[in-house]
């Protein structure tokens, strides 16, 4: 491991970095909230003072990138960056430390999870940086990083994959750093247009863009306790989900649609499964929270366990079922309505729909569409196969072939996935925590949702999680963004060896 | 620039390399996996997995809208093919790499038929400056500049008590004309100043007129020595080129081919030049041919291991230059500690030809020296460039380390500028740089 090149990057990382707490400062003046301005003075004094240390100590370093230099990099600096992304939090005394540091993975990760009990009683440019972080870790720190820095060449390249979401990004254009600044050209043009949208809507500019950084890169950190359903307005909720199937969808395609090809994201087969899925959960859901199938089969089921459920008009039952299924599926996180008093089969699939994720290629976490389309494919053909052993039958992706190396590469990841949320359930557990708060932490942790259920669910927070499962399930956080590799394979000792 | 190249061996990886160090849109087009994935992984470009001939693929890809397309693919026929199709397509500047001699013989046809800009063959080239070296000794690389108003040449210091651990001020004295502008020593480049020293064994790049060079090269070479005798071990693709392109101009030019059959065909194929059918790389048979008296062996086999050794053994019997061809780069740089006088690799030579098409228009000529590690370049300056006017030790703080103006020229004149002089609109200038530096220079003396 070349850990001066390692320090040298990291630290023009942290600085760079740094410089994005400025928006932050600039609202903390404009309410007077001087405490906070000071706290994120301070912040980046500690950003670039870290961050140069780092670079000196870096300095002259020869620019050799391998598979190491490039996993440790990317791993280490998204830890790196949620650590100082913590600094304002617990500079301006907001939250402790270890709360800081979930917090502000939670933002950067683009999870939503809080640990905040009472948010309106934050500081309002605090909350700010809570949403920016979003937007920073939705197309990924280090793909900015890449578009601004001119000499990573190929190894540039490896970062941009380590990062990218999905089994395998394609180059936009064939220079890495071409691609990365394409990338965030669009995501800030997608940003200035929900920002719009959300102002003629009825929002103020403070609360339009908080909410369009939670929503493009499927954060899910509101400026409201209540989340989305503060607003009430249908006007807003539409424009959300709107926005929120465009961030899980693979942000390559728009750029298909704007060199000509309109219909680029219509024919891409992925896409279509990912809105055939969200229109088919929005169906039974709303059916389910019509009240059919009929709730309370068991006639003598025991006063305790009977839950209340909401009645709702067809109408109704639609616009909260569709807000909440692209929400959770998307894996952004906001609510119009709790759903923890929904019917058990709505909650169910809701859970179901968290591993999902949105497409490759977009910001949306979780599994992906394309991998699991593949996984049921690949399970469909196995069974074909034992009765007709002889036949070839290969899986395509639309008119992509899925070749061995992918198939492999995807049911590994599936492998990997399930036994980071068993082990992960298991140990919350261990640490005293319900079994549904222990699982579906994990589970919205793992795959950047946000809320879970019961005791960490939409009208909760995960404040009740003791630290040391806070700072766990932080790293779950990471690891579900990063695609689990990056973290996982700092666990490998032999990783870390000069050799 | 938007650059496909069809084929991702040797050939086509070390052009990707090279171009995309310049960043240029480059896509390289490969059917086996475990080679794409090695360029995926190693240079920033996109990779493309099928088959570069297929019209399907290129349409899909947007070849039409290419700059360049190169194919260099294992086979000709197919290079041919893929070359030709992206012509049709709408390519601007189109080459097929071949190896089959006739193809090449007749390249002139077979571009007018096929409509390809370049048929090109590594092998060819590589024996093209193999045989150049043997005609004009000491001179590894020479090239033209300014319509042939100025040359640059490459010399390898022989052990001439006048210049070795001498300064360059002391060497070349002012307003000679001439300019050293690179030194490579031990696999190393150099951008040298007027206080770096000359050693035996260094590779030197003059540049200046023709008339002042043939002058100071004579203080770097042993003496004006002629090739009288030759030897050249493999009666490949190479060595026949060679043979071929010394055949009658030196006085004996011999041959050595293992395989009885090739030897036949060789015999009838060459004039005055004698074909000797055994193995070279043993002792005794270099002895038996006077292998102390040649004055060039010329190791060509397609084998780099036999090259390289029976070069060194050459050398210990005697022979006074020895060449070697070497198709793994990286082996290059470590020849010449064994007493190799030069390495040829021939994907180098191809490589160095496309890279000037990608700077046609831009830069009239473009030598690339060490596999790519220096670039000499001559740059047309217009009126919108920057530096107009200034003395040039003003613009120098500007300028990268690594990258000098070696020579200006302006109509006929031609000089070596000193810290007073100015770019004129107009001029041509040749700048020496590498390759980190080129980019930085170049953003210096035009505007972009």
């Amino acid at each position: 491991m070349n850990y001066r090149f390692l320090a040298k990057i990291l630290g023009q990382l942290i600085a760079i970095f740094g410089l994005s707490f400025l928006p932050s400062l600039c609202w903390a003046a404009w309410f007077g909230e001087w405490d906070s301005f000071t706290a994120f003075l301070e912040s980046i004094g500690v950003a670039l003072l870290f961050g140069g240390v780092l670079y000196v100590l870096g300095r002259g370093a020869e620019t050799r990138m391998y598979q190491r230099e490039t996993l440790g990099l990317v791993g280490l600096g998204w830890l790196v960056l949620a650590l100082v992304g913590a600094v304002p939090y617990v500079m301006s005394g907001t939250l402790g430390c270890v709360d800081a540091f979930f917090e502000s993975m939670s933002g950067l990760t683009t999870t939503g999870s809080t640990v905040i009990v009472d948010i309106e009683a934050v500081d309002k440019s605090v909350l700010f940086w809570r949403s920016f972080s979003h937007w920073l870790g939705g197309m990924g720190v280090i793909v900015l990083f890449i578009a601004v820095l001119p000499y990573l060449g190929a190894g540039g390249k490896q970062l941009f994959k380590s990062e990218a979401p999905g089994p395998d990004p394609h180059g936009l254009s064939p220079r890495i750093r071409d691609t990365a600044s394409i990338l965030w050209k669009l995501y800030l043009t997608l940003t200035v247009v929900q920002t719009a949208c959300l102002m003629l809507a009825g929002m103020s500019l403070y609360d339009a863009l908080c909410h369009t950084f939670g929503t493009l890169a499927t954060g899910g950190f509101s400026t409201r306790q209540a989340s989305i359903a503060a607003f009430d307005s249908l006007a807003i909720e539409v424009i959300i989900i709107v926005f929120m199937v465009v961030a899980g969808t693979n942000f390559g395609l728009f750029f298909a649609m704007k060199h000509g090809d309109i219909w680029a994201v219509v024919k891409d087969s992925e896409w279509r499964y990912y809105l055939g899925i969200l229109v088919l959960a929005t169906v039974l859901i709303s059916f389910n929270l019509m009240g059919f199938p009929a709730n309370g089969v068991i006639d003598e089921t025991p006063e305790a366990m009977q839950v209340e459920t909401p009645d709702f008009t067809p109408g109704g039952a639609v616009r909260v079922a569709s807000f909440q299924v692209v929400s959770v599926m998307t894996t952004t996180g906001y609510g119009t309505n709790n759903f923890e008093k929904w019917p058990p089969f709505s909650q169910l699939l809701l859970l179901m729909l968290m591993f999902v994720g949105g497409c490759a290629g977009s910001t949306g976490g979780g599994i992906k569409v394309v991998r699991i389309i593949v996984l049921c494919k690949m399970a469909y053909w196995r069974l074909e196969n034992t009765f007709r052993p002889k036949t070839v039958r290969p899986i395509r992706m639309g008119d992509h072939l899925i070749d061995d190396g992918l198939q492999k590469r995807v049911a590994t990841f599936l492998m990997l996935h399930m036994l980071v949320f068993i082990f992960g359930s298991l140990v919350m557990a261990g640490m005293g925590l319900p079994v549904m708060t222990a699982v579906t932490a994990v589970i919205a942790t793992l795959n950047n949702i946000g809320p879970g259920l019961e005791f960490v669910g939409a009208g909760h927070d995960f404040h009740l999680v003791p630290d040391a499962g806070k700072v766990l399930l932080s790293f779950f956080m990471a690891m579900g963004r990063l695609e689990l590799f990056s973290i996982v394979v700092m666990l490998h000792p032999g990783f870390w060896k000069h050799s | 620039m938007n650059i496909f190249i069809a084929g991702g061996g040797r050939v086509g990886y070390h052009l990707a390399r090279l171009l995309s160090k310049e960043h240029q849109d480059v896509t390289v087009i490969e059917s086996d996996r475990d080679q794409l994935e090695q360029i995926d992984y190693a240079l920033d470009v996109s990779t493309v997995r099928g088959d570069g001939s297929s019209v399907m693929l290129q349409q899909g890809l947007g070849v039409g809208n290419a700059d360049i397309f190169v194919a260099s693919m294992g086979n000709d026929e197919m290079n041919i093919i893929a070359a030709a199709t992206a012509k049709g397509l709408g390519a601007k500047q189109v080459a097929a790499r071949v190896g089959n001699m006739m193809y090449l013989d007749s390249n002139i046809l077979y571009e007018t038929i096929f409509g390809i800009d370049y048929i090109l063959s590594p092998d060819a080239l590589a024996a093209l400056e193999i045989a150049n070296y043997i005609e004009h000794p000491g001179i590894i690389v020479s090239d033209e500049f300014g319509k042939g108003l100025v040359q640059m040449r490459q010399v390898r210091v022989d052990e001439t008590p006048t210049v070795n651990g001498k300064t360059l001020k002391d060497i070349i004295a002012p307003g000679s004309g001439v300019l050293l502008g690179v030194i490579m020593r031990n696999g190393k480049t150099i951008i040298p100043h007027g206080d770096s020293v000359v050693e035996v064994g260094d590779h030197v790049g003059l540049v200046g007129k023709k008339k002042g060079l043939d002058k100071i090269q004579k203080l770097f070479l042993h003496e004006d020595i002629k090739t009288r005798r030759v030897i050249i071990m493999g009666g490949g693709t190479i060595g026949t080129q060679i043979a071929r392109a010394l055949d009658g101009k030196i006085k004996s030019v011999k041959l050595f081919e293992r395989r009885e059959d090739r030897c036949e065909s060789l015999a009838t194929l060459l004039k005055k030049a004698k074909v000797v059918c055994r193995d070279a790389s043993s002792r005794s048979s270099l002895e038996q041919e006077h292998i102390d008296a040649v004055d060039v062996f010329v190791a060509s086999t397609s084998d780099d291991e036999r090259n390289i050794m029976a070069a060194v053994l050459a050398k210990e019997l005697g022979a006074k230059r020895v060449v070697a061809i070497i198709n793994q780069p990286d082996f290059a740089p470590l020849v010449r500690r064994l007493g190799i006088d030069m390495a040829v690799t021939p994907r180098a030579s191809v490589a160095n030809r496309i890279l000037r098409l990608a700077h046609q228009g831009e830069m009239t000529t473009l030598t690339v020296l060490d596999e790519g590690s220096v670039e000499v370049m001559e740059l047309a300056i217009d009126a919108s460039s920057p530096v107009l006017g200034q003395p040039l030790k003003s613009v120098s703080s500007r300028f990268p380390r690594g990258a000098l103006i070696a020579t200006i020229i302006r109509g006929d004149k031609v000089f070596v500028p000193g810290g007073e002089d100015e770019i004129l609109a107009g001029d041509s200038v040749i700048l020496i740089a590498s390759e980190d530096a080129v980019e930085p220079a170049l953003k210096v003396l035009k505007k972009k």
